[in-house]
C-alpha cells in the first residue's frame, strides 16, 4: 500500500525544541545595538510621491533617448553557458597538446586550422545576431564548438599513443 | 491573535523595540524548530534564527498588512539559515548544465510501512542539495518558484534537484526495508 | 445566438486560412542538347536529384506552409534568391536561401526554448574514439541508405503526402520545402554547394566536378570519367565511387560503399570505405582511415600517410601482400603494440612485410608508407 507522503508534512506540526538558554536576553542585545529607529514624526509619503513621479518620469526620457537593453532570452542564457564550456575545455585541450606534441609544423598546421574555425565562428556568431532564435544557426554554432574540441582531443590522442615508447627495430613478418 | 500580532507589527514597524521584542516571543519556538532543520548545530540555529528576526524587523516595509506574518517571517528565516550554510562554504546547489526532459514530478507515493521518522532521518542522509530542496518543498510546502528565490537558483535546477532528491531518498528507504 | 455563429465561422475561416498552403517558389523546365552542363551554385539549399524521364531539366521547388499568416508566407519565400539563365550549352542556377529556412529538408518552427533542447540532448553523445569493428561492404551500404542526416529526406520523399495528411502536421506551425531537379543522363553536372544537403538518387555517368563547404551529401554512384570532388568540413556518403578524383579536407564523416579507379588525397577527415577495389591511391594528412575489406583483384593499393590512424582488418586470413614502411609509426596487432623509428630520423625503416600465400588466389599487394602513424591491424 502507497501513499503520498506531501500529505504526511503537509500539517504544519512542528517538534518543538528548547532554544539555548538566555536566548532571550541575548537578542534584546543584538536588538539593542541595531540603530535604534526613531519614531517617525513626520510623514514624508508627500515627498516620496513626488520624488517617485520625477523618476519615472526622467526614465522614460532616458529610455526613449537610448536604446533599451534587450532582456537575454533563455536560449541565449543557456547558449552563452554552452560557448563557455567549451572554449574553456578548447583552452586546456590545446595547452595540453602544445606540451606534449614537438613537432613544430603539426602545432603550425593545427594552429591554422583552429584559426579557421574561429574564423567561422565569429562568422555564425554575427549571422546569430540577426537571427536570434534560429535553429540552423545555433546548430552550426555547436557544431563549430563540438568539432573544434574533437579535433585537438584526436591530435591529442594520436601523439599520446605515438609518445609510448615501446621501440623494435625489427620488421614483422606475417 | 492575528489583531494583536496585526497591531505588534504596525508598532514595530515604527521602531517601537518592546513590540519587536514580543513578537519575537510569540514566535521564536516555532522559528527555532525551523531553524534546526537546517543547522544541525542549535547555537547555530538559534543565532541564525534571531539575525533573521532582525533582518525581518528592518525589511517590515516589505511587509505587505494583511498578509500571513508567520510565512513571511519563516521565509526570511529559511533564507538566513541557508545564507549561513552557504558561508560555511557547503556547496548548497549547482548549476546543471545542461536541461533534461520532463518526468513525472507528481509521484511522491512512499510505502504506508514507512514511517514519517523513517523518511526524516532518511533526508537527513541525503546530500546537501537533495536534502535543501526536498526541506523547502516537502517540509515548508513551498513551490518551485519559491524554493527558486530561496536558494537562487533556476526553476529548472530546482525541478531536477528534488527529481533527483526523491530519487535519493527512494534509494535509502529501499535499502532500510531490506536491509532493517 | 447570431452574433456567435458569425464569430465562431470567422474562427473557423481564420484558421482554415491559416493552416496549410503551398507556395511553389520555382516551376521551370528546360531543354537539353547533347553535351549540356548544368551549373548550380547552390548555398543553404536542400535538394534532391532524380533522372529525368525525357531530355529535359525540371526544377521544382515547392513550400508547404503549416499555420503561416500570408504575410509571413511571403516573406519566406522572399527569402530565397534565385538566378536562372540559360544560355547556349550551359543551364545556369544561382539559389541562396537565407539560414531561416536552412538547408534541413523539413523546417519546424519552434518558438520557446525547448527548440534549444534537442540540440543539447545530443551534445551528451559526444564522439568517443571507439575502435571500430570491421564492417562489410553492404554494412556501409546500408549505414549510407539510413543515415541520420538523410533520414528526413527518404522520409519525406516517399511519405509526403501521407504525411501532409497528418494531423500532427496541420496542428504543428511547420515549414516543408521541397525541391527537386530532374536531370538527364547525359547532362554534366557542375555543383559548388555551401551548406547545403544534396542527395543524387540515380547513377551520374557523367563527368561530375563538386565543390563543397560544410553540408551534408549523399551520392548513389559516381562513375563519369574525370569526376572530380572537392569537400571540406561536411558529410559525404556515396554507395559507389570510380573514375573520381577525390579531395576531403576536415569532413566530418566520409562513408563510401566501394571505390576503384580513384584517387584520394585526404586531411584530417574520417573515411570509412567498404571495400577497395582496383587501382586506388590514398595520400593523406593526420586522418582516421577506416579500409575495411579488399576487393578479389584489386591489384595495387597505395597510401602514403603523415600522422595518419590506419585500421586494416583480417589482414592475416585475406590473401593480399603487405609492405608497410615508416618512421616514428606506432603498430597494434595481436593485442601488442610497437614503436618503428624514433622522431628523430627521417628514414623509412620496413614495419611490417606480409608475404602472400601460395595456395589461395592471389588479390594484390597493399604497399604503405606512414609518417608519425598508428596503424591498427585487426
Amino acid at each position: 500500500m502507497e501513499r503520498d507522503i506531501r500529505d504526511l508534512f503537509s500539517k504544519d506540526d512542528v517538534f518543538e525544541k528548547e532554544i539555548p538558554k538566555n536566548h532571550r536576553e541575548d537578542f534584546i542585545e543584538k536588538l539593542g545595538k541595531q540603530q535604534p529607529k526613531k519614531y517617525k514624526k513626520r510623514s514624508y509619503k508627500y515627498l516620496k510621491i513626488v520624488a517617485s513621479v520625477l523618476l519615472i518620469i526622467s526614465c522614460v526620457f532616458f529610455y526613449k533617448n537610448t536604446i533599451a537593453l534587450p532582456e537575454k532570452s533563455a536560449v541565449e542564457i543557456q547558449m552563452q553557458a554552452i560557448e563557455k564550456d567549451y572554449l574553456i575545455n578548447i583552452d586546456k585541450e590545446w595547452s595540453s597538446f602544445k606540451e606534449i606534441a614537438k613537432d613544430t609544423i603539426l602545432i603550425k598546421k593545427y594552429e591554422e586550422k583552429l584559426k579557421e574555425y574561429d574564423a567561422d565562428y565569429q562568422k555564425i556568431t554575427k549571422h546569430l545576431k540577426e537571427y536570434p532564435n534560429n535553429i540552423n544557426v545555433l546548430q552550426s554554432l555547436i557544431d563549430n564548438l563540438q568539432r573544434r574540441l574533437q579535433l585537438i582531443k584526436d591530435i591529442k590522442e594520436h601523439i599520446k599513443e605515438l609518445n609510448q615508447k615501446n621501440t623494435s627495430n625489427e620488421t614483422i613478418y606475417i | 491573535m492575528s489583531k494583536e500580532i496585526n497591531f505588534l507589527v504596525i508598532e514595530s514597524k515604527k521602531g517601537n523595540q518592546k513590540a519587536q521584542i514580543k513578537l519575537y516571543d510569540l514566535h521564536c519556538n516555532a522559528m527555532f524548530a525551523i531553524s534546526c532543520r537546517y543547522l544541525k548545530n542549535e547555537e547555530e540555529a538559534k543565532d541564525a534564527m534571531q539575525d533573521g528576526f532582525l533582518k525581518a524587523f528592518l525589511s517590515l516595509e516589505n511587509y505587505a498588512d494583511g498578509t500571513n506574518f508567520s510565512s513571511w517571517l519563516k521565509m526570511i528565516i529559511i533564507n538566513t539559515c541557508i545564507d549561513s550554510l552557504k558561508k560555511k562554504k557547503l556547496e548548497t546547489v549547482s548549476m546543471e548544465k545542461y536541461p533534461l526532459e520532463i518526468s513525472n514530478d507528481d509521484d511522491w507515493d512512499f510505502d504506508t510501512k514507512i514511517s514519517k521518522q523513517q523518511i526524516i532521518e532518511a533526508i537527513e542522509k541525503l546530500d546537501l542539495k537533495y536534502q535543501l530542496v526536498i526541506k523547502l518543498y516537502l517540509m515548508e510546502g513551498y513551490d518551485h518558484q519559491e524554493i527558486g528565490s530561496i536558494l537562487k537558483i533556476p526553476i529548472k535546477t530546482s525541478r531536477t534537484q528534488l527529481r533527483r532528491g526523491k530519487l535519493a531518498l527512494r534509494n535509502l528507504l529501499k535499502v532500510t526495508k531490506y536491509g532493517t | 445566438m447570431k452574433p456567435y455563429i458569425f464569430s465562431i465561422l470567422f474562427l473557423l475561416s481564420v484558421t482554415i486560412s491559416f493552416s496549410q498552403s503551398k507556395e511553389v517558389v520555382l516551376d521551370t523546365v528546360y531543354k537539353t542538347a547533347e553535351n549540356t552542363t548544368l551549373n548550380l551554385d547552390l548555398t543553404n539549399v536542400g535538394v534532391v536529384f532524380e533522372e529525368s524521364p525525357d531530355d529535359n531539366i525540371y526544377f521544382n521547388y515547392e513550400i508547404i506552409f503549416s499555420r503561416y499568416s500570408k504575410g509571413r508566407r511571403e516573406n519566406v519565400v522572399n527569402q530565397s534568391k534565385i538566378k536562372m539563365l540559360q544560355e547556349k550549352n550551359l543551364i545556369n542556377l544561382e539559389m541562396k536561401n537565407s539560414s531561416f529556412l536552412g538547408f534541413d529538408y523539413r523546417f519546424i518552427f519552434d518558438e520557446d526554448t525547448n527548440s534549444i533542447s534537442w540540440l543539447t540532448k545530443n551534445l551528451k553523445n559526444e564522439t568517443k574514439n571507439l575502435l571500430i569493428k570491421q564492417k562489410t561492404k553492404e554494412q556501409i551500404l546500408q549505414e549510407i541508405e539510413l543515415s541520420q542526416e538523410n533520414i528526413l529526406n527518404n522520409y519525406q520523399k516517399r511519405n509526403y503526402i501521407e504525411y501532409l495528411k497528418k494531423k500532427s502536421f496541420k496542428l504543428k506551425k511547420q515549414i516543408i520545402q521541397k525541391f527537386v531537379i530532374k536531370v538527364p543522363k547525359h547532362v554534366k553536372i557542375r555543383l559548388k554547394a555551401t551548406e547545403c544537403n544534396i542527395t543524387i538518387n540515380h547513377k551520374l555517368t557523367t563527368s561530375f566536378v563538386m565543390n563543397s563547404f560544410k553540408g551534408v551529401f549523399k551520392f548513389n554512384q559516381i562513375s563519369g570519367l574525370n569526376s572530380r570532388i572537392i569537400a571540406s568540413k561536411g558529410i559525404f556518403e556515396a554507395n559507389n565511387l570510380q573514375n573520381t578524383r577525390l579531395e576531403f579536407l576536415d569532413m566530418y564523416q566520409v562513408k563510401i560503399g566501394d571505390l576503384f579507379n580513384t584517387n584520394v588525397v585526404s586531411e584530417t577527415s574520417k573515411i570509412e570505405i567498404g571495400e577497395i577495389g582496383e587501382n586506388v591511391e590514398i595520400k593523406d594528412f593526420s586522418s582516421k582511415l577506416y579500409l575495411y575489406n579488399f576487393h578479389k583483384n584489386f591489384t595495387k593499393f597505395e597510401l602514403t600517410g603523415d600522422y595518419t590512424e590506419l585500421n586494416l582488418y583480417k589482414v592475416r586470413n585475406t590473401n593480399f601482400s603487405m609492405d608497410v614502411s615508416g618512421f616514428n609509426t606506432a603498430l597494434n596487432m595481436d593485442g601488442k603494440k610497437t614503436s618503428f623509428g624514433a622522431s628523430t630520423e627521417k628514414e623509412l625503416t620496413k614495419i611490417l612485410h606480409k608475404k602472400r600465400k601460395e595456395s589461395s588466389p592471389f588479390l594484390g599487394n597493399i604497399d604503405v608508407i606512414l609518417k608519425n602513424g598508428i596503424l591498427n591491424i585487426k
